[in-house]
């Protein structure tokens, strides 16, 4: 027996591509018309190295000592490369491109890894912030050309190859020499996300917070975020922060709003992002001065949650005054009829999401209670009560209802 | 106090480039056209799915994804992880550029009629829940293969699929049926 759903997404594998699609594919091969002959790439080889060799000229030029870009409408910023290129080497890194152009979805590096280097270290001298990034080459990568795809701001950078074993960002550079490049928003594809206010008075803050992206009813991220975050006034605006076309990437730790007051950046906020108990949490960094993330109920910023059990219809918080009902894994799966090792909780401790009721770093063989991971089901005040009532739980609406069974 | 930031790296852009093959000239080391015929179809649903159904990026992008792997045969060790890995961060670049462009909206009344609730529902869901619950649950394949081929972590295909399936409950129905 299977799911009616199971069934129907079966159905796809009656969908084929087209016929003849292996025939149009291979005019696409290279040496076919459609490709460039290797003749033509060698001769687009030479034509790219001889404009390189020239770029490079005019971009040194472009750059005074201390790094400044060049003024927008300067001939050479058409010379940038799109990519950082850098091999890693066994003694030593090579750069070749002193300087990069910002694309929309952030910096692009290709990396000649010689050496199974673990990445690329970066960061940003003379910033306010300690900025320092590991942007990883990917396990088990199959080519030795990589790319790595950075949300590094523009401004000049230090970067250098990490070997496979070798140094944390906290741990510096170690025995590499760090190379600089310049990375250079000649497009304006970056929207400034740097508080206005000193390190000293900034805050950071979780926000309890649905996933926008999976709520039915949500609007736009920004709009979202604004009714979540206790302590935002009527006139805040939000907006993307950072590179404006970067994807979302749970694990990237990065900002990717920003809210302004009166013209000031007073707080940054990620994403909805997974969080332990699988909750989902708004990451923010505020100015104190601000109040935002300070004010507010514990759970002021909650919003509607995808979970839902049978007799109990979830809950609009943007329409109506809403109760958190919070309910252990093992009995949301059963009041569902499901079983909870078939969730989507990892008995993988090195998994990345914190589901083992423990502070991280997991002990190896952590196994997750279903017992203790907490849901938030979100329903109307009478439904909370009805489901309180019925099930015996819930002396306060923080206390996880556990060991339901229908 | 630092701030590490961890990025995902994403390989084989560098076949996106323009940058010559790492081993230009290399010989031959798989048969891409039997290649085609085992896994072709199967990817082509993939990103179909991934697409929310839309045939002309599906087949533009599995052209591609082949012609890349292709042209990086020597290059490359495992064909159809990389075909795959490819092929959806191709469709991922061309979805991300049409929401960046004003157009109007895809045509979706040529939906084969066998499958247009399926997509009707699946477009309701995100496009990496759409990948992982078909790979999983058409294609048949273990979860961490289901990673290999997104190029994503095992948990996260976890998840993904967790969530497309309940939305799958709540839009196609849960209750059991016999098998056809």
């Amino acid at each position: 027996m299977t799911e009616r759903w199971q069934r129907e997404v079966r159905k796809l594998g009656a969908v084929e591509p087209e016929r003849d699609a292996w025939k149009n594919l291979e005019a696409r091969r290279p040496g076919s018309g459609d490709h460039p002959s290797r003749h033509r790439r060698l001769a687009a080889a030479v034509v790219a190295f001889a404009t390189f060799g020239a770029a490079s000229i005019l971009l040194w030029q472009a750059f005074d000592p201390g790094g400044r870009p060049a003024a927008d409408g300067d001939e050479a910023t058409s010379a940038i490369p799109d990519a950082v290129r850098i091999t890693c080497g066994a003694s030593r890194d090579e750069l070749q491109t002193p300087a990069v152009r910002a694309q929309p979805d952030g910096v692009h590096f290709l990396v000649d890894n010689e050496v199974n280097a673990r990445g690329i270290l970066g960061t940003m001298p003379g910033a306010e912030q300690d900025r320092t990034w590991l942007s990883e080459v990917s396990d088990g990568d199959d080519r030795r050309r990589s790319f790595v795809l950075s949300n590094l701001p523009p401004g000049r950078i230090l970067i250098a190859c990490t070997g496979p074993g070798d140094t944390l960002p906290s741990q510096g550079f170690g025995a590499r020499e760090p190379l600089p490049v310049e990375i250079v928003d000649v497009d304006g594809v970056w929207v400034p996300g740097e508080l206005s206010c000193r390190r000293s008075d900034q805050l950071e803050a979780f926000v309890q917070a649905g996933d926008p992206r999976l709520n039915p009813v949500a609007e736009r991220p920004q709009d979202v975020l604004l009714r979540a975050l206790p302590g935002a006034l009527a006139g805040d605006e939000a907006g993307p922060a950072g590179y404006i076309g970067a994807g979302f990437t749970s694990d990237s730790g990065s900002y990717r709003y920003r809210v302004v007051r009166d013209g000031s950046i007073v707080a940054l906020v990620g994403e909805a992002m997974p969080a332990p108990h699988d909750l989902q949490l708004l990451r923010v960094l505020a100015c104190a001065s601000s109040k935002i993330g300070l004010e507010g109920e514990p759970t002021a910023g909650l919003l509607a949650t995808p979970y839902q059990v049978p007799g109990y219809a979830r809950c609009d918080p943007y329409s109506a005054d809403c109760t958190g009902v919070w309910v252990s894994l093992g009995s949301y799966a059963s009041l569902r009829g499901e079983d909870p090792s078939d969730y989507g909780w990892s008995t993988d401790p090195t998994g990345g999401v914190e589901l083992c009721s423990e502070p991280a770093p997991h002990p190896q063989g952590c196994q997750p209670d279903p017992e203790r991971i907490p849901y938030t089901l979100v329903m109307t005040p009478s439904d909370a009560e009805r489901f309180f009532g019925q099930f015996g739980c819930g002396e306060s609406e923080r206390t996880t209802c556990r060991g339901i069974e229908p | 106090m630092m701030a590490p930031v961890k990025e995902r790296a994403i390989d084989e852009r560098a076949a996106a480039s323009d940058a010559e093959p790492v081993s230009a000239g290399a010989e031959a080391r798989h048969d891409f056209e039997r290649v085609y015929r085992d896994h072709g179809p199967g990817l082509f649903r993939a990103i179909f799915a991934y697409t929310g159904g839309r045939r002309d990026i599906a087949d533009e992008v599995v052209a591609e994804a082949f012609a890349r792997a292709i042209a990086h045969d020597a290059d490359i060790r495992e064909p159809v992880p990389y075909l795959f890995r490819t092929a959806f961060r191709l469709a991922a670049k061309e979805l991300r550029s049409e929401r960046r462009r004003p157009a109007s909206e895809p045509d979706m009344s040529a939906d084969p009629p066998e499958v247009a609730g399926l997509l009707a529902a699946l477009r309701r869901l995100s496009p990496n829940q759409r990948a992982a619950i078909v790979l999983r649950y058409e294609a048949d394949l273990p979860v961490d293969e289901v990673a290999r081929r997104m190029g994503i972590a095992a948990v996260t295909v976890r998840v993904h699929i967790h969530r497309g399936r309940a939305r799958l409950r709540e839009l196609l129905g849960a209750e059991e049926v016999d098998e056809a």
